[in-house]
C-alpha cells in the first residue's frame, strides 16, 4: 500500500472519530446502537454504488448512469410485486439483467469505441431516466401485492439486531474487496486504467477490460436498485437525480483516484461510511435540505483539494 | 560576483539522496555541461535550478540576487528556462502557439495576431534549419525529432540569460545535433549561459566550455574542455577505467535447421512493403536504417499491434496470420517498445506491476494472485537484470532512465519469449547501464533465445548481432554478416539508398 493511500486511510479515520465525539456531546442519541444501525441501513444503496463505481474509476473511467440504473431496477421490481418465492426469483433475474445491459451498452459505447464516458452515461442517464417516467406514466409506482422476500429482506433483522440489507451490503463490499486486492483481474483493470497504451502493449484485452467495469457496475446499481425496492414499498421516478451523487462524493472522500489506476474498496467503505455519519449528524441536527446540499457540495470539493495536496507531497 | 553560482546544493526522495551539497558556478556565456550515469542526479539539479522541485538545503545565487527555490515563473522573468526530455509541448496546438504560449503577439486588444506570430515563429524555426516546418502546424503531426528541436527553441527567449537543456539530442538526427550545436554557439556568442546534460560524452566534448561530471549524488568534478576526453570522463562517472573499446561478438552462423521465424514478403500496406528474413533459434538479429524506414512498423506485425496486409509469417512452423499481442506473447514472443514512458511502462504503478503484467498466470495460486510468489520471482529477475530500488512498492516513475530500461526488460524476460523484439534497447541511458543491457543481451542468446535488435546506433547493432538487416522504405536494402558487419559498410550502405531514393524522387 503506498504511503498516500496510508495517509489518507487514517485522516479519515481521525476525522470519523472527531466527528463521533463531537456529535457524542451534542446530540444524545447519536452515540447508540440504534442510530448506528439506523447509520448502516441507510448507506445500504450508497454502499453498492461506490463499490461499484471503485471499478469504473480504477479502469480510468466514469459513470453517471447509476442512479438511472438503480431507479429502474427498484421500479421494476415494485410494479411486478413479486409474491411467490418462484416469480420472486424470475424477477430478480430479469431485473439484473435489465441493469447489466445498461452497463454493456455503457461499455460497449465508452470500451469498444472509445466514446467519452461523462457524454455517453449522461446521455444514457437521461434515456433510462426518461423510460422509467413513460413506464410510471408520471406517477408513483407501489406495489400491488406486498411481498413476503422483500419484505423480510427489507424490515427482518437477523439474531434481533443484524439488518438483512446491512449483512447484504457487507457480503457484497467483502466480495468487491476480495476481488480489487487479489485478483489478476482487477489488476489489469488497473493498469488500463494508468494507461490504455502501455496496456495494449503488454497484451492486455484492454477494450474489453474496459468494458467489464461498466457491467460491473451496473449490476451492482441494480443489485443496490433491489434493496431499495425491499426497503420502500413505493418509488418515484424523480430520485432518478437523487441517488448516485452520495456514490461519487463517498470514493472521492475515500480517496479512490478518479484519474484511474489506483483504488480499493477499504477506502470506499470508509468514504461511504464517513458520509453516512455526515447525513446523519446534519439530520440530527435539524439541519435543512438546501443546507445539506450546500454542506454535502462542500465535503466533495474538499475532498478532492486534499486529495490533489496529498498527491503532490507523497507521490 | 558569479553569474550563476550553486552552493551545497542538496536534495532528498525519501530515504534517498538525490544531490547531497553539490556546488557549481557557471559563467556568463559559457556552456557548462554535466555529465554522470543514470541516477547521478543531473534531471534533478536541472530541476531544482529550473524551479519545478524544491531543494532540501543549499544556495542559489544568479548575479549576485539570491533564487534558492524560486518559482518557475520568477526564474522565467530573470532569463533561466529549461528543456526537458519530457517534451512538454501541447499536441493540439500550432508550432506557432506552442513557442509564444504566454506571450503571443497580439493586436490592440485581446485577439492573437497570427500573422505577427508566424513570422516570428518561422524566424526561430529559421534558425535551427527548421524554415520548412509550416508555424500553422498541429505539433502532434510532426515527427519526434523535430518536436525535441521545437522543445528546445521554447526555452530561448529573447531575454534567456541561462538555458538547461535535458538531453536534447536524444531523438535528434546528426543533422539535427549539427543544428543545435551552430544555434548554442550563436548564444553562447550573445552572452547567454547553457547548462547541458547529455550521454553523448563525444558531444560533450564538442560543445561545452567546461564539464561537471557527477557521482552518485555529488560532484566528483569539474574540468576544461581541452583536458577532456571520453576515457577520463567515465572513468569519472563509474569511478574506475573502463575498457571502451568492447570486442565485436564473434558472429556465428546459425542459419542451420529450422528458423523460428520465417517472413516472407510481408507489408502492413503502409510503411512496410516488402520484408523477407529468417530468425533462427539463438541467432542475434539486428535491424538498423534510417528512422522512419518502418522498422518499429516491422516489429508492430510481428506481435500483432498492427495487421499484416500482404505476405506471410510463419513461425515455428505455424502461420501467424490472426496474430494478436496477447497470444502472440502466449506463443512465446515478446516485443520492447521504443518509448519506455508511453508504451513500456505504468509509470504510477510500482515495481511488482510492472513486472507481472503481461503473465499474470504464472503468479497465480487459484483464482488469486501469490504475492509472495511474485515477488520472489520479481526479485530474482531484478538481481539478474541489476534493477537498482528501495521497495517493491516504489512506483516505476521513481526509478532513473536506466532502471526504468532493466525493469521493461525484466517485464519481458518475466514472459519468458523464445523470440524478444528489442526496439532501441539503450535509448537515453547511461554508459553503464548499456553495458549492462548488451552483456545480458548476449547472455540470453547464448541460452538459446533469439533476439531481433532494432537501433539505430550502428554501433551497437555491430556489437551485437549476428547478422544485419538494413531496411529503408519498407524494404531490406542490405544483409550483412560475418566480417562485413561493421559500422563503416553499415552506414554506407543506408547512405547510400537514401541518395538513391533522393534521386529518384
Amino acid at each position: 500500500m503506498s504511503l498516500r493511500r496510508y495517509f489518507r486511510t487514517y485522516t479519515i479515520l481521525f476525522v470519523m472519530l472527531g466527528l463521533f465525539a463531537v456529535m457524542s456531546l451534542a446530540v444524545d442519541n447519536f452515540f447508540t446502537v440504534e442510530n448506528f444501525l439506523t447509520v448502516f441501513r441507510n448507506i445500504t444503496h450508497t454502499m453498492l454504488l461506490a463499490c461499484g463505481l471503485t471499478f469504473v474509476f480504477l479502469g480510468g473511467g466514469f459513470d453517471l448512469s447509476q442512479g438511472a440504473t438503480l431507479i429502474l431496477t427498484a421500479t421494476l421490481l415494485i410494479s411486478m410485486s413479486p409474491s411467490s418465492p418462484l416469480f420472486f426469483c424470475a424477477a430478480l433475474v430479469l431485473v439484473l439483467a435489465a441493469a447489466a445491459a445498461i452497463g454493456l451498452v455503457n461499455g460497449y459505447l465508452i470500451g469498444i469505441h472509445n466514446l467519452n464516458p461523462f457524454v455517453i452515461t449522461l446521455g444514457i442517464r437521461s434515456i433510462v431516466g426518461g423510460v422509467i417516467f413513460v413506464y410510471a406514466a408520471g406517477a408513483v409506482i407501489g406495489a400491488s401485492v406486498p411481498s413476503p422476500i422483500l419484505e423480510f429482506v427489507g424490515l427482518n433483522r437477523l439474531f434481533g439486531y443484524l439488518p438483512v440489507v446491512v449483512l447484504t451490503w457487507i457480503v457484497a463490499a467483502a466480495a468487491c474487496w476480495f476481488v480489487v486486492r487479489h485478483t489478476p483481474f482487477s489488476r489489469r483493470i488497473a493498469v488500463v486504467g494508468s494507461s490504455p497504451a502501455v496496456a495494449r502493449f503488454s497484451g492486455l484485452p484492454v477494450k474489453g477490460l474496459s468494458m467489464s467495469t461498466y457491467v460491473i457496475n451496473a449490476f451492482l446499481a441494480g443489485l443496490a436498485g433491489v434493496l431499495v425496492a425491499a426497503q420502500t414499498s413505493f418509488i418515484t421516478p424523480s430520485l432518478v437525480w437523487y441517488y448516485d451523487f452520495d456514490a461519487i462524493t463517498a470514493c472521492a472522500l475515500g480517496g479512490i483516484s478518479l484519474s484511474g489506476g489506483r483504488g480499493s474498496i477499504v477506502n470506499t467503505v470508509l468514504g461511504v461510511l464517513f458520509l453516512g455519519f455526515i447525513n446523519n449528524s446534519m439530520i440530527l441536527l435539524g439541519l435543512p435540505y438546501p443546507w445539506q446540499l450546500i454542506l454535502k457540495g462542500g465535503v466533495l470539493l474538499a475532498a478532492i483539494i486534499t486529495d490533489m495536496q496529498s498527491k503532490r507531497n507523497y507521490a | 560576483m558569479d553569474f550563476l553560482r550553486i552552493e551545497g546544493l542538496t536534495k532528498r526522495f525519501g530515504g534517498v539522496l538525490a544531490l547531497d551539497g553539490v556546488d557549481l558556478t557557471v559563467e556568463r556565456g559559457e556552456i557548462h555541461s554535466v555529465v554522470g550515469e543514470n541516477g547521478a542526479g543531473k534531471s534533478t539539479f536541472l530541476k531544482i535550478l529550473s524551479g519545478i522541485l524544491k531543494s532540501d538545503g543549499g544556495e542559489v545565487s544568479f548575479e549576485g540576487k539570491r533564487i534558492t527555490n524560486e518559482d518557475p515563473g520568477r526564474l522565467f522573468e530573470l532569463g533561466i528556462s529549461a528543456a526537458f526530455q519530457e517534451t512538454s509541448l501541447f499536441d493540439n496546438l500550432s508550432v506557432a502557439e506552442n513557442l509564444f504560449l504566454g506571450r503571443l503577439h497580439m493586436h490592440r486588444g485581446a485577439a492573437i495576431n497570427r500573422k505577427k506570430s508566424a513570422s516570428a515563429a518561422r524566424g526561430a524555426l529559421a534558425s535551427l534549419g527548421l524554415q520548412d516546418i509550416d508555424p500553422g502546424m498541429k505539433v502532434a503531426q510532426l515527427p519526434a525529432d523535430t518536436r525535441q528541436m521545437l522543445e528546445i527553441l521554447k526555452s530561448v527567449k529573447p531575454n534567456a540569460k541561462v538555458i538547461s537543456l535535458d538531453e536534447p539530442t536524444a531523438s535528434l538526427t546528426r543533422e539535427g545535433v549539427r543544428l543545435l550545436f551552430r544555434l548554442l554557439g550563436r548564444l553562447r556568442e550573445s552572452g547567454v549561459s547553457v547548462l547541458y546534460v547529455s550521454h553523448h560524452l563525444d558531444e560533450v566534448i564538442e560543445i561545452s566550455d567546461r564539464i561537471t561530471v557527477f557521482r552518485d549524488g555529488r560532484k566528483v568534478g569539474t574540468i576544461a574542455r581541452r583536458e577532456a576526453t571520453e576515457g577520463r570522463l567515465h572513468e569519472m562517472m563509474i569511478g574506475r577505467a573502463v575498457s571502451h573499446e568492447r570486442a565485436r561478438r564473434k558472429s556465428v552462423e546459425r542459419s542451420v535447421g529450422e528458423p523460428i521465424l520465417r517472413v516472407e514478403g510481408a507489408g502492413d500496406g503502409d510503411r512496410v512493403r516488402d520484408v523477407s528474413f529468417d530468425v533462427h533459434k539463438g541467432e542475434i538479429l539486428g535491424i538498423t536504417g534510417l528512422v522512419g524506414a518502418g522498422r518499429s512498423e516491422l516489429a508492430w506485425m510481428i506481435f500483432g499491434l498492427s495487421r499484416m496486409r500482404s505476405g506471410r509469417i510463419t513461425y515455428q512452423g505455424k502461420g501467424l496470420s490472426k496474430i494478436t499481442p496477447s497470444s502472440a506473447i502466449r506463443e512465446g514472443i515478446f516485443y520492447l517498445p521504443e518509448e519506455r514512458r508511453v508504451m513500456g511502462l505504468f509509470l504510477d504503478q510500482n515495481l511488482l506491476v510492472n513486472t507481472t503484467i503481461s503473465r499474470l498466470d504464472k503468479v497465480k495460486s487459484g483464482p488469486v494472485i501469490d504475492f509472495p510468489k511474485e515477488k520472489t520471482l520479481a526479485a530474482r529477475l531484478f538481481e539478474r537484470l541489476g534493477v537498482r530500488y528501495s521497495s517493491f512498492e516504489q512506483t516505476a516513475l521513481s526509478l532513473s532512465g536506466g532502471n526504468q530500461q532493466k525493469l521493461l526488460l525484466g517485464k519481458c524476460l518475466f514472459a519468458e519469449p523464445k523470440l524478444l523484439i528489442l526496439d532501441e534497447p539503450t535509448k537515453g541511458i547511461d554508459v553503464g547501464s548499456k553495458e549492462e543491457i548488451y552483456g545480458l543481451i548476449l547472455s540470453l542468446a547464448g541460452e538459446g533465445m533469439s533476439v531481433l535488435v532494432i537501433s539505430s546506433e550502428v554501433e551497437e547493432i555491430v556489437l551485437l548481432s549476428d547478422r544485419v538487416l538494413v531496411v529503408s522504405e519498407g524494404k531490406i536494402s542490405g544483409v550483412f554478416t560475418g566480417d562485413d558487419i561493421n559500422v563503416h559498410t553499415i552506414t554506407a550502405c543506408y547512405l547510400k539508398t537514401a541518395r538513391d531514393e533522393e534521386r529518384g524522387a
